[in-house]
């Protein structure tokens, strides 16, 4: 074979294994961030489907300001102290929408643990807390909306009239 | 192109598809676990939309902080005795002040709390139970469906119910009393 072909094969080799080598970089880069995508995604679902709750029962009175209720966690995981407390509280009636966070003050919820049977201080699936809304109005007679959210964005609705 | 180079490529070409089906397959598989734990959510909640808890009788006793009911099991599962702590019991009553009280009732067997609710028997068409049955100290056993479940509930000794009640019990699954 001559030299100069040689060397033209060789260049052509070496032409095609960058291109190959590049092609197949960007396709793989391309491809894990489509695996990672997924995997958030299914990670996303998953917790989705883990944590739900369902609102037993709620009470008040007329004149008072708390309403005290009770939720049962009918999800698969347990939430630590600390993902309960990010879970918000709307209540609405006709003429005043409230929305609450943990707390202790007025204008908040707080919440006791109320089966706890392994005592880790977690809500496990199937036991129930105990949530008192504190408002800083006291209710008046009528028909109030309760929505409790959890970290997740699942919810759970309730009626309740005083 | 140069033979070489097509070896090359080729080479590359096939490292790639293999690499690509590697990671389709490892997607598929975590897809496939998703949709695993989907389906036993959906035959959670199916159990949950299929069976009901009845209030079959209640009925308030002389010292009118005591109650007595007895509840069936519609198809709400089987619910084991050591589960009982994990069922919710509420009680609304009026006391003799003329205010609404509603209470959540912790499980009791021993009567040692000064409110809480404890299982009397469970029986089925009225007989002792032919499925799962409870042991007598209620270590062991199951309320399976269509048993009725006997409880006796109590509040605390400040409070009585001065006429009407109501009960809402809610299974560890999530299924109440309708």
């Amino acid at each position: 074979m001559p030299m100069g072909s040689l060397m033209t094969e060789f260049t052509l080799a070496v032409a095609a294994t960058v291109i190959a080598a590049t092609l197949a970089g960007v396709y793989f880069t391309s491809l894990n961030q489509v695996t990672d995508l997924q995997k958030l995604q299914v990670l996303g679902l998953k917790e989705q489907l883990y944590y739900r709750c369902d609102i037993i029962f709620a009470h008040s009175s007329e004149g008072s300001t708390t309403i005290k209720f009770w939720v049962k966690n009918i999800g698969f995981k347990d939430l630590p102290k600390e993902l309960i407390k990010k879970s918000e509280l709307v209540i609405l009636n006709r003429n005043k929408v409230y929305y609450l966070l943990y707390g202790e003050s007025s204008n908040s919820w707080n919440y006791r643990l109320l089966n706890d049977s392994d005592d880790d201080g977690r809500w496990d699936p199937s036991e129930t807390i105990e949530v008192e809304a504190h408002l800083s109005e006291s209710l008046t007679s009528g028909d109030y909306y309760l929505k409790f959210v959890l970290f997740n964005g699942a919810e759970s609705e309730y009626n309740l009239s005083v | 192109m140069s033979s070489l180079g097509g070896l090359i490529v080729f080479a590359v070409l096939t490292a790639v598809s293999l690499a690509a089906m590697g990671c389709l397959m490892m997607a598929t598989v975590a897809h496939n676990q998703f949709f695993i734990e989907r389906i036993k959510f959906m035959e959670k909640i199916g159990e949950r939309c299929r069976g009901y808890l009845e209030i079959e009788s209640m009925a308030k006793l002389q010292d009118n902080r005591t109650v007595e009911a007895v509840i069936k099991n519609m198809g709400a599962g089987s619910i084991s005795v050591k589960d009982f702590d994990e069922i919710d019991l509420i009680i609304i009553y009026r006391n003799s002040n003329g205010s609404i009280r509603a209470e959540w009732l912790p499980y009791d067997p021993s009567e040692s709390l000064e409110r809480g609710w404890r299982a009397l028997n469970i029986t089925y068409n009225g007989v002792d139970e032919l499925k799962n049955p409870i042991a007598p100290d209620m270590s062991s056993g199951f309320w399976d469906d269509d048993e009725s479940l006997a409880i006796k509930a109590w509040i605390s000794s400040g409070q009585d119910i001065a006429d009407e009640f109501m009960l809402i019990m809610v299974a560890p699954n999530g299924v109440r009393t309708r």
